[in-house]
């Protein structure tokens, strides 16, 4: 199962990062989990705070409703100015700030 | 040169737990209004749920699943002055009657908007209302480790549970113990009642507090000479706020109606508690 932003942005620094580590399956999943809720909650931030008011509830009854993502594209594409750059500006923004902590928190 | 990736992979960790916890609890404070009200209007929220957990988990658990999830549920009314009354019923004598469990079944299930029983398909616990005591984590999958899991000052147990490994995550964070050895037909029907009770839906109800859970039934115990009835995970001794030994205290465990799946395990959010987490 993917996380919205997933269909636009990949975070490619994390995974090489993760890659690094000599570490069971299912401990790379726990790392791969936490870092993609990390960036999905705040996409999901920067989406509600792109909409407009009366769009947001609308937004989140489409999500409820969208098997594959797809529909939701469309109207986020469609409801917010050059949805597509910002998303992908965001997660690489935060894919930035984790890779500042964890590199930071390894040299501490 | 293991012991350094180890340690690595335990700072990464950390890191990302304590980004996690926050963005969490940011992003909950944020938008629980217009969370709120999407789900007050009765959206299915199956596919939406990933963002409704955030503002139902609290700060109770790091663990926030991307997956598609069953809904969780609203509460209507006045569940104050129905915990008083529920309260009132629990400690007006030692043993609970048939009527009494139906009386404070159907006030839970009308305040927290689920169908809830005492019995169901003919199976019942031998207590609905009884002591519950801390259990340890219990292993999920082959190769999982205590490290893999939230809570770990609660350890792991050495053995499987009594229903072996779980189907997923979710079931051992939420998973309650339960007399099944004390089922007076239990040695003559195991075979038929093991099948039906492997990880059934049940709520969990800490009637001091108001605090609900949907759990499953996860493993068989505690022993009766322990003078408890119920052993609770340790994510749901958390959220329960009960605690073992002296302190210990009693929870009511009742079934849950979900013939197609639809309520998700973990902390029951009414608009009174939700509060809380604010």
């Amino acid at each position: 199962m993917k996380f919205l932003f997933e269909e636009i942005a990949n975070i490619e620094y994390l995974n090489l990062e993760f890659s690094k580590l000599e570490i069971e399956e299912t401990e790379l999943d726990h790392l791969n989990h936490l870092a993609k809720s990390i960036i999905h909650h705040k996409t999901l931030d920067l989406i509600l705070d792109e909409l407009p008011d009366d769009c947001r509830e609308e937004f989140l009854v489409i999500l409820s409703e969208d098997e594959d993502h797809q529909t939701v594209l469309d109207y986020l594409k469609k409801s917010i100015k050059d949805f597509e750059v910002k998303l992908i500006e965001k997660v690489k923004e935060i894919e930035l700030e984790l890779m500042a902590e964890i590199k930071g928190e390894g040299t501490a | 040169m293991a012991q350094h990736q180890d340690n690595r992979y335990h700072q990464i960790k950390r890191v990302l737990e304590i980004h996690h916890k926050k963005v969490i609890k940011d992003f909950s404070r944020k938008h629980a209004p217009l969370l709120k009200k999407t789900a007050s209007k009765g959206v299915s929220l199956a596919g939406a749920a990933v963002i409704f957990s955030s503002l139902l988990a609290g700060a109770a658990s790091s663990d926030i699943s991307g997956t598609k999830q069953p809904i969780r549920s609203e509460k209507k009314e006045g569940s104050e002055d129905e915990r008083k009354d529920i309260n009132l019923i629990l400690k007006s004598g030692n043993l609970l009657t048939v009527e009494k469990e139906n009386e404070i079944a159907n006030k839970l299930s009308k305040n927290f908007d689920l169908k809830l029983s005492s019995t169901l398909d003919g199976n019942r616990l031998n207590e609905v209302y009884g002591f519950i005591g801390a259990e340890q984590h219990l292993y999920r999958w082959p190769g999982d480790t205590l490290s893999n899991h939230d809570l770990q000052r609660a350890g792991i147990a050495p053995l499987k549970g009594a229903f072996g490994y779980f189907d997923n995550a979710e079931q051992e964070k939420y998973y309650v113990a339960v007399q099944l050895h004390e089922l007076p037909d239990w040695n003559s029907k195991w075979s038929t009642l093991k099948p039906w009770y492997r990880y059934r839906k049940v709520f969990v109800y800490n009637p001091d507090n108001g605090k609900a859970v949907v759990a499953v039934i996860g493993d068989s115990g505690p022993s009766k000479f322990t003078g408890k009835t119920f052993g609770g995970s340790p994510e749901i001794m958390e959220y329960l706020q009960r605690v073992d030994g002296a302190q210990k205290g009693k929870v009511v465990i009742l079934f849950i109606e979900d013939p197609d799946n639809k309520v998700a395990l973990g902390p029951v959010i009414t608009n009174d508690n939700l509060a809380l987490t604010r």
